[in-house]
């Protein structure tokens, strides 16, 4: 199927993947794009390009409807989890109205974006698009709302939608939120804690538009998944060093799980004694009772000792009473704290998983043709450009 | 067109408040316009304008305005004065129907979306006694005030360049559903975001020259502009515009003897001179407000527009529509003149050759 001739449908294309397959499909393809968005004030780089851009939530039936109109071709790269209510997720409910959307209207292909997160973690062996789709941990709503998303389409392959699931590992580059500018933040001033051991798979984001392009061609594509990533499974350490290359402050290194554990004890520890501090240091009562009460004296002493003159007079003054008060350590000391992953990253970032590509290559014809030293020299010179280094 | 209207001007005596309506109800009309105007007593919001007329009645209950509309012209023959706060390919015509019917205007930026549109409208305030401004909002601002007082005292010598970078990433929550930043609706960062910026460095050179220009639209709007830029004294200097990124946000002037530095989102500004810095505003008479925010600009804003079209001063600040002609022509000279800027990471011609 040619690009050229096709009206085309993005969904979700204002986020990192669907701005940049937007782009390659209008300007490489010369496609006739339909972009579709939940908000236009968030959609600035789409607006540089010759494309149609339309306002529409993917949980909308109507507005699916009216997106759809004309469309041969549909890319669903929506996606989004709400936490407190998964089922009315557009990774989950969106996915839904979208394929089944896309089945009435008998579109040529439908391309669902999902995620290599959908095999869980099942530990040091190579993953293929033969291993059962299970959770990473307990409540991991991303990778489950993932999972029903692959089932849905599916289902309705079966039914004849002429879908293919694309499932990318960790897909980095320039835009990329959680990939690029969350550790470039980080590291610009901290360092950053990773655990010994774990692997990732990273892929640029236009080796994962190549795949994607490649599944809407190829009419063999239809009712398989294929897991996309670059060729090399790297530590994650490696990986951030690549950032702190770019010239960060911050460092990346690896720590045990027992060494991240006592991260954290302490972490906490020094977050619930702050808060004690703060509870002596701006309640006169409580201050009062301290010369009656040991504990109360040596908390009081202590808040002394490691807050600054500044802070602690700005909380006698009450400056900082209530929901304006610090929830942690005063700027100048926090700058030097590393940071800590949550449980749910950090265990994301333990998995000894790699990821096999074979079937892409195979079938789509697939090569990841941006290694990580070229993808990062392009993610660095685009960093520098946005001033996040 | 209508029928033209007899309309009779303010007395300048009068102590009246001048009758205005506003036209458009979105977000700026919500955030600035309506709050700033309760703090001018001169004036009395007597009309809210909007298609969505549910929108217009909401905020006229805020506001106590007693009288809503869906057309605009149910407001000609009922009040003084209009501000003009429609989608950017809106203003220019609306504006020009109301001046024709001698209704002044306070037209938001960009008045018009070109040049053409921009000269149409001129050429309605010469047949009318109505009075055409428009909101660079910005020129309120004290650092911005300081510095051009500063330039024309000579604080910093001769000037010798100037730099400005105004950037951050696009999140406007557009109250109108329809508004749209492209070719026929909002336009892109040089019509929208620049048109501030120009007309600042403008207010405080005189007219610009472009020297050179990048912009990166693809076939639509560009989102990022660079721009060379020449004063009438030769002074050579550089304009910088995101919708993307996080800039400086700052002018930065350079002169033979110091140099002058605002920031506008955060007043007032600043001088270094031979090793010694001197912080400066011009905040008015009586006030000892040197932080500034963009509400008390739209207030000052205002109060010179009163002013203005009751004829008791001629606008020392506020835009006229010759200036706003002026950065139309600035505008649309860097679209013109400017090369496509495509950077390396944004390039899909890897694609094309490996496929």
């Amino acid at each position: 199927m040619r690009m050229e001739k096709a009206k085309i449908l993005v969904t979700g294309a204002n986020g990192f993947l669907g701005t940049r397959l937007v782009e390659f499909l209008a300007l490489a393809y010369r496609a006739d794009v339909r972009a579709l968005v939940r908000d236009l004030g968030r959609s600035v780089r789409l607006c540089r390009l010759p494309v149609e851009i339309l306002l529409g939530d993917v949980r909308d039936e109507r507005a699916i409807e009216r997106a759809l109109d004309g469309c041969s071709i549909v890319i669903h790269c929506a996606s989004g989890i709400d936490a407190t209510k998964p089922h009315a997720s557009s990774t989950f409910l969106g996915t839904e109205i979208v394929a089944r959307a896309a089945h009435l209207k008998k579109v040529q292909r439908f391309v669902h974006i999902s995620s290599a997160a959908v095999y869980g973690s099942p530990g040091e062996v190579e993953v293929n698009e033969s291993y059962p789709l299970r959770r990473r941990w307990k409540r991991d709503v991303y990778g489950a709302a993932k999972i029903a998303g692959e089932q849905f389409v599916h289902e309705l392959f079966l039914k004849g939608l002429c879908a293919t699931i694309i499932q990318p590992t960790i897909i980095y580059g320039p835009y990329s939120a959680e990939w690029s500018t969350h550790p470039l933040q980080v590291l610009k001033t901290n360092d950053y804690v990773l655990p010994k051991g774990g692997v990732l798979s990273p892929v640029y984001v236009d080796d994962v538009v190549r795949a994607i392009v490649l599944a809407a061609a190829k009419p063999e594509s239809v009712g398989n998944r294929y897991i996309v990533s670059s060729s090399d499974s790297i530590e994650w350490s490696y990986f951030y060093q690549a950032y702190t290359r770019m010239g960060t402050i911050g460092r990346a290194f690896a720590v045990t799980d027992d060494e991240y554990s006592r991260l954290v004890r302490q972490r906490k520890a020094k977050s619930n004694f702050a808060a004690l501090a703060r509870l002596v240091v701006q309640q006169p009562e409580i201050r009062k009772a301290a010369a009656a009460n040991s504990v109360l004296v040596w908390s009081y002493n202590l808040a002394k000792r490691c807050l600054s003159a500044e802070h602690l007079s700005q909380l006698r003054a009450g400056h900082l009473r209530g929901a304006s008060a610090p929830t942690s350590r005063p700027a100048e000391t926090e700058q030097s704290a590393a940071f800590l992953p949550g449980p749910g990253l950090w265990q994301l970032y333990k998995s000894p998983s790699r990821y096999s590509i074979e079937k892409a290559k195979r079938e789509l014809g697939y090569q990841a043709q941006i290694d990580l030293k070229m993808g990062m020299e392009l993610t660095a010179e685009w960093a520098r450009w946005s001033r996040l280094i | 067109m209508p029928a033209r209207q007899v309309f009779l001007p303010i007395s300048s005596t009068s102590d009246a408040p001048v009758r205005i309506a506003i036209v458009g109800c979105g977000s700026v009309v919500e955030r600035f316009h309506l709050p700033a105007s309760t703090f001018v007593p001169e004036l009395s919001v007597e009309f809210l304008v909007d298609r969505e007329l549910r929108r217009a009645t909401t905020l006229a209950a805020l506001y106590h305005v007693p009288n809503v509309a869906a057309d605009f012209r149910e407001i000609i023959g009922k009040v003084d004065a209009a501000i003009i706060a429609l989608p950017h390919n809106l203003n220019a015509e609306v504006s020009r129907e109301l001046l024709n019917t001698g209704i002044s205007v306070l037209v938001e930026k960009p008045m018009a979306f070109n040049i053409a549109e921009g000269q149409h409208l001129l050429a309605a305030t010469k047949h009318s006694r109505a009075l055409l401004n428009v909101g660079y909002t910005r020129r309120f601002g004290y650092g911005v005030q300081f510095i051009r007082r500063a330039l024309r005292e000579n604080l910093i010598g001769r000037i010798t360049g100037f730099s400005v970078e105004d950037g951050y990433p696009f999140d406007w929550k557009s109250a109108a559903s329809e508004f749209r930043l492209d070719k026929i609706g909002g336009g892109g960062v040089l019509l929208d975001l620049g048109s501030h910026v120009l007309d600042m460095v403008m207010f405080w050179f005189g007219a610009l020259t472009v020297q050179s220009a990048l912009h990166d639209s693809l076939g639509a709007v560009e989102v990022n502009a660079f721009a060379q830029l020449q004063t009438p004294l030769g002074v050579r200097g550089t304009v910088e515009l995101s919708w993307e990124r996080l800039l400086r946000n700052s002018a930065i002037i350079e002169g033979t003897t110091g140099r002058l530095e605002v920031e506008w989102y955060s007043n007032p500004a600043t001088a270094y001179l031979s090793g010694s810095m001197l912080r400066g505003t011009v905040a008015p008479e009586g006030s000892n407000q040197l932080v500034q925010t963009f509400d008390t600009m739209f207030v000052e804003q205002l109060r010179e527009w009163v002013r203005v079209i009751r004829g008791r001063s001629a606008a020392s600040v506020l835009a006229t529509g010759g200036d706003a002609a002026i950065v139309l022509e600035l505008v649309e000279a860097c679209r013109s003149q400017g090369k496509i800027w495509q950077p390396p990471w944004s390039s899909t011609e890897r694609e094309k050759l490996s496929e």
